[in-house]
């Protein structure tokens, strides 16, 4: 049996009903701090079972192919096999079989399974900005600066909404530093 | 072909640890806190049907933020009064950026705690810091979820004291959604 219960974040105590959904702050009795807790539908129903598959029952129903006794409900959009009821998950409206979502999670295919991203642009932009910190290494930094802006072009970037003006500017920061770094070498051989 | 993207709407709000920024966002069908650390994002994803609590609590952050803000205000009061010249502008100087800190951080309100519950886990949205702000957007989610899973009130009536839901497992998928 699991059992959820609404905690007071201070004492971690329980919060009586009454002190919930009243729309402002009320004092948990336990330790007497100010909270304010909105309890949801979901709260009551608990989590979500997984629906059972059903088994054959008919001659020739298609059946589950990782189980061969229970009965097709849907198709994986992915490899095109029949799945039963346990065997179908639902990601973003498609339906997948769990080796095909494993695979599409491993390849980033499905953006629901994705839990971390590389932001190349902020990469270029940190890369470019701190070659001013030290400033021969900018012979190093301003062209993986310039690749990294590129690459944020190519590759998928944040999952949220983003303007290009990162890698812009990193890219008009390392070219600034690498023309920088041409005039100051040429100003030395000239000079020697 | 790739897929089209989620329209995502932000949350106002920052979160700032030692090293994650963590920002907050409105999907279709659930809420994304997006944390920032270096050159990678990490997202974890609420979805709206399985919300079940939100919990502000007011925290004393705020007061501490102040006193350092008015610390060193005074502070740099005292050296722009008992210098000179060039040392005097200076120290007004930094006496009004903390003073301006300790105004903004006034005018922000108080600092809170507000966490998110599902059947699953508890998590801190470390972007809702303060409590006009969480309450805000508590006002922005209830009728999204309520759209999602209905009202409380009709269910409300099976919940026992203190508040507990039970959830029998009896079966599980293979694989879980995320």
């Amino acid at each position: 049996m699991n059992v959820t219960v609404v905690t007071c974040p201070g004492c971690k105590n329980a919060l009586p009903q009454s002190i919930c959904n009243t729309g402002d702050m009320a004092h948990c009795p336990s330790c007497d701090i100010a909270v304010q807790a909105e309890v949801f539908p979901a709260f009551f129903k608990g989590a979500a079972i997984g629906q059972k598959a059903e088994a054959i029952v008919e001659e020739g129903t298609s059946s589950c192919f990782y189980h061969e006794k229970k009965k097709a409900v849907i198709h994986c959009d992915a490899c095109g096999r029949f799945l039963c009821a346990l065997c179908d998950l639902e990601l973003g409206g498609a339906h997948y079989c769990p080796p095909c979502a494993d695979t599409s999670r491993k390849k980033g295919n499905v953006t629901e399974l994705e839990t971390s991203r590389t932001i190349y642009d902020s990469a270029a932009l940190t890369l470019a900005l701190g070659a001013f910190l030290v400033w021969p290494v900018a012979i190093v930094t301003a062209p993986t600066a310039i690749y990294f802006a590129v690459l944020s072009w190519k590759r998928p970037g944040s999952l949220v909404p983003r303007t290009r003006l990162r890698s812009y500017v990193a890219i008009l920061v390392a070219v600034l530093q690498l023309a920088g770094l041409v005039f100051f070498t040429i100003m030395i051989i000239k000079n020697a | 072909m790739s897929a089209p993207p989620i329209p995502y709407k932000r949350v106002p709000g920052l979160g700032s640890g030692l090293f994650v920024r963590s920002r907050l966002y409105l999907g279709p069908d659930h809420l994304l806190q997006v944390g920032a650390v270096g050159w990678n994002e990490t997202y974890r994803r609420f979805y709206f049907r399985d919300i079940q609590a939100l919990v502000i609590r007011p925290s004393e952050w705020g007061k501490l933020y102040s006193a350092i803000w008015a610390l060193l205000m005074f502070l740099f009061a005292i050296i722009a009064v008992q210098a000179s010249d060039g040392g005097a502008v200076a120290g007004w100087i930094f006496t009004g950026l903390f003073a301006l800190g300790l105004f903004i951080n006034t005018l922000r309100g108080p600092t809170c705690a507000c966490h998110i519950q599902t059947a699953v886990q508890t998590t801190k949205l470390s972007s809702l810091g303060r409590v006009r702000r969480a309450q805000k957007f508590l006002a922005q989610l209830k009728p999204i979820i309520a759209g999602v899973q209905g009202t409380v009130t009709a269910t409300a009536d099976v919940a026992a004291q203190p508040m507990e839901a039970h959830a029998p497992l009896e079966s599980a998928p293979p694989a879980s959604s995320p």
